[in-house]
């Protein structure tokens, strides 16, 4: 019996290239299954202020630029998309208003992440049909609720949240996008009690976990896929010697405490983007490939799994 | 906290940033400049500032220490490259990234086997330069000649002596591998440990020297310890120099030494790292606290040179290391004298001796094999996730140590340890500093390509990374200039004047084994890999987006 090969990647954050890296990285490494681990929406909305003579001012990168329409500002655009950030075409006017506005900022946001899901699941659909590639998209702790519904017409991505999914004939996978507290209480972000009784929901489902995937953004607490720069209380990162940020483990216990328990195949894990890694717990392997979205690369991790275990997985850098 | 992203500067600033943006505040320039400051290998000035004079007679010693300048633009390289991919990893990623991923792995190889091969020596003069310098200075100082006998087996490693010390450098070496596979908290406290005897001995060392007396007590206390006297020196050097004497001062020994030597004092102070989060920020902090860090590190010399020269006599460190690049004054003194060594000229009070001399460069170097395996550990641990390296070198322990990994390094220092103290062939440091500078040559090749090659990130990377002057990046110009420092610094390691270990065959083929080593092992692990279906070729091939 063939592998299934699967390439995992996570937390895109709206990056409009490593979404389209993404849906071609079944052909490009002959994968059967794409899987999105979490954290597809950007974090960052890029005003570009229309000035009386017609030119944009855009402040992006620490760089205050005056563009006219044109060339120019389409590529800054495409450069914005690409880093997972949104252009927003306002004036000086509409910037001043929405200054004192939280309500009409959170919903230029919505709607700008909606459109860029949209967009990105058109794609998905037009470049993944006919091929056979099965391809699951779940949103992680960073995501707002409000684009879970855009998954419910598309016919090429599914998202696998909460769902028992067949990966093969041999393999089923188990998904949550929610994580424990983080310090900036992201939407998805619960108590690692609720986590650990969502976790509980999926696992009363499961037959085999011998063969069963966690595919959870969340990685578990301790290992070295959770490893971030400890912050103080004024949010800055804690020094060590020699200028290394002090690193601390962020996961989830209530991860650990399942995969410890239940010892499934696989961990797919995303989250913590520095930390980029494998760790075997047990007889489970868990993996995080770890992000730059922000550069356009696609980070991700290819595994082949057979019926008796997995064969091999290579981290890779697109 | 979210508030701290609403500062809005220019059109719009920060106003658009949500709340899960996983932003943090920037660290201020101050703490990143102490810290990037704080580094192990401060005391090795000690040793240096000897053996530099050796290997470069006519070296100018406190001015030596202006090229630790010429490092900056490759400092510089590494903040660029980390603002431009905060997520990165270090010259592996940043080469293979840019140019290929053999030349990613041969650059990052140099300096992974550079930190290994010093650990491996390190041990060594641990037992030589440490325990044996004690044991000989403490017994002179106190006049035991049990001590003195001591120091005398340890001090020199001779084929009588070479087993005692290879068991003792042996345990040295095992026992900071041991810590560091306890996890990152029990090395962290063995450094500061460190660190706090280091400042301890150099404060100590500085008031000794500044209030014992000058050269005419440091040479009094030469002839009532060592019971030779100094016109025995004096006669050596005009024997050496063929009735020249000293040499006279050459701005091109103290080039030469100063890239070299002062730069060996370096090592790590480059490994920056960036902590801007998720949102690309400038943080200056970065960049001025490595430019700061070098030039704390230029007045420490500075300082150190002068305080030394005025406590011991310009001329008495002089005129050893001149007569050792025959061997004279290891010869006549049983070990080869060290700066730490010398206190012991200085004061004979058996404490002072110890807390300012060769106790706390045993320490300094027994921390030194801790810091400096850091970088290399981690690295072994990066070639194996992307298949150079068997995989059960990536495998971690319940407390999440790369206990492997630690391992394989342990037995790499080991075997290179072992080989130093049986032959000759690696023991001459310099032979480090041509494999370590030729990884910077491709890294600051990669620098000048980098907007070029790379344009995708190079657009991506905050304002300061993509500045220019005269239309040239910035990026580029420092990649030019590190890869000239680099290739002057190679130069320079084959101009080291003759001394009794140093061989320009040995260092040929040595720099020659390790930097091949990379080549040949990417090979066989692509070869293997391919075996299991697994296409090496394709981990950094960039998927086309459309």
């Amino acid at each position: 019996m063939a592998a299934t090969r699967i390439f995992f990647t996570t937390d895109t954050h709206g990056s409009s290239v490593c979404f389209r890296k993404f849906i071609n990285a079944g052909k490009f490494y002959d994968a059967h299954v794409l899987i999105l681990g979490g954290d597809i929406t950007g974090k960052k909305v890029i005003p570009f202020v229309r000035q009386a003579d017609g030119s944009y001012k855009v402040n992006h990168l620490d760089r205050e630029q005056l563009i006219a329409e044109g060339e120019q500002l389409e590529a800054l655009k495409r450069n914005i998309t690409d880093m997972g950030y949104y252009p927003y075409m306002t004036d000086e006017r509409e910037v001043e208003q929405l200054g004192g506005d939280p309500a009409a900022q959170d919903a230029i946001f919505k709607d700008l992440m909606k459109a860029r899901m949209r967009e990105s699941l058109q794609i998905a659909d037009e470049r993944l049909e006919g091929t056979g590639i099965r391809c699951y998209v779940q949103p992680g702790n960073d995501d707002e609720y409000d684009i879970d519904e855009l998954f419910d017409g598309g016919t090429s991505v599914v998202n696998p949240e909460g769902k028992v999914i067949q990966i093969d004939e041999n393999h089923t996978m188990i998904s949550t996008g929610h994580a424990n507290i983080t310090p900036w209480n992201c939407p998805r972000d619960v108590s690692d009690e609720r986590l650990e009784a969502m976790i509980e929901a999926m696992t009363s489902q499961v037959t085999d976990f011998e063969r069963c995937i966690f595919n959870f953004h969340c990685p578990p607490y301790d290992t070295v896929l959770d490893q971030a720069p400890e912050l103080d209380d004024q949010m800055r990162p804690s020094l060590e010697m020699g200028g290394k940020p002090h690193m601390v483990p962020v996961g989830s216990p209530a991860v650990r405490r399942a995969i410890d328990k239940y010892q499934p195949r696989l961990g797919l894990h995303g989250h913590i983007h520095e930390s980029r890694g494998s760790q075997k717990l047990g007889r489970t392997l868990c993996l995080n490939p770890g992000s730059e979205y922000g550069e356009g690369v696609l980070r991700g991790v290819i595994i082949d799994i057979e019926k008796k275990g997995i064969k091999s997985f290579t981290f890779t850098s697109g | 906290m979210a508030t701290e992203a609403k500062e809005g500067k220019g059109a719009g600033g920060d106003l658009f940033v949500r709340r899960a943006s996983g932003l943090t505040r920037t660290v201020s320039p101050w703490s990143a400049l102490v810290y990037a400051f704080v580094c192990p290998t401060m005391t090795f000035a000690f040793l240096y500032y000897y053996q530099e004079q050796t290997a470069y007679p006519g070296a100018l010693g406190w001015a030596t220490s202006f090229l630790i300048l010429p490092l900056l633009p490759i400092a510089l390289i590494y903040v660029f490259m980390s603002l431009s991919m905060p997520r990165s990893g270090g010259e592996y990623i940043y080469v293979s990234r840019i140019l290929n991923p053999l030349l990613g792995f041969v650059a990052c190889w140099t300096l992974t086997i550079v930190g290994i091969n010093w650990s491996g020596l390190l041990s060594q003069w641990a037992v030589n330069w440490g325990l044996g310098n004690l044991f000989l200075a403490e017994g002179l100082a106190t006049r035991n000649a049990t001590l003195i006998s001591w120091g005398k087996y340890l001090s020199i490693t001779t084929p009588e002596h070479r087993w005692v010390i290879w068991l003792i450098a042996s345990a040295i070496l095992g026992s900071a591998f041991l810590v560091m596979a306890m996890g990152t908290k029990a090395v962290m406290r063995a450094m500061w440990v460190v660190l706090v005897t280091q400042w301890v001995m150099l404060i100590s060392f500085i008031l000794i020297a500044l209030f014992a007396g000058g050269q005419a007590n440091t040479l009094a206390g030469f002839e009532k310890v060592q019971g030779i006297k100094w016109t025995e020196v004096t006669d050596a050097v005009n024997t050496v120099s063929g009735g020249a004497g000293l040499p006279v001062f050459a701005l091109a020994a103290t080039v030469w030494a100063g890239l070299v030597w002062v730069n060996l004092s370096t090592l790590g102070s480059t490994y920056a790292a960036n902590i801007s989060g998720e949102i690309k920020k400038v943080n200056l902090a970065m960049p001025l606290s490595q430019i700061g860090s070098m030039v704390l590190f230029f007045v420490y010399w500075i300082i150190f040179t002068t305080v030394a020269n005025h406590g011991l006599g310009d001329t008495t460190i002089r005129s050893l290391s001149y007569i050792d690049t025959q061997g004279q004054a290891t010869t006549m003194l049983n070990t080869l004298p060290t700066i730490s060594y010398m206190v012991v000229w200085m004061t004979q009070n058996w404490f002072l001796v110890a807390v300012a001399g060769p106790l706390a460069f045993f320490v300094a170097t027994w921390g030194g094999i801790l810091g400096l395996s850091f970088a290399p550990v981690r690295n072994l641990f990066a070639f194996s996730f992307d298949g150079l390296l068997p995989g059960w070198v990536n495998k971690v322990s319940r407390n999440g140590s790369p206990n492997r990994a630690v391992l394989l390094a342990f037995v790499m220092a080991w075997v290179i340890m072992t080989v130093s103290i049986f032959t000759t062939w690696w023991s001459f440091i310099t032979y480090t500093v041509t494999i370590w500078m030729v990884g910077w040559v491709i890294l600051g090749i990669a620098a000048m390509v980098f907007p070029w090659r790379r344009k995708d990130i190079f657009e991506k990377s905050p304002a300061l990374v993509q500045s220019r002057i005269l239309g040239i990046p910035w990026i580029t110009i420092l990649g030019l200039l590190g890869t000239i420092v680099a290739a002057v610094s190679i130069y320079a390691t084959f101009l080291v004047g003759t001394t009794p270990t140093f061989n320009e065959k040995n260092l040929v083929w040595t720099a020659a084994v390790f930097v091949l080593a990379p080549i040949v092992i990417y090979f066989i692990a692509v070869t293997w890999q391919k075996g299991k279906g697994v296409e090496m070729d394709k981990r950094f091939k960039t998927i086309p987006p459309d």
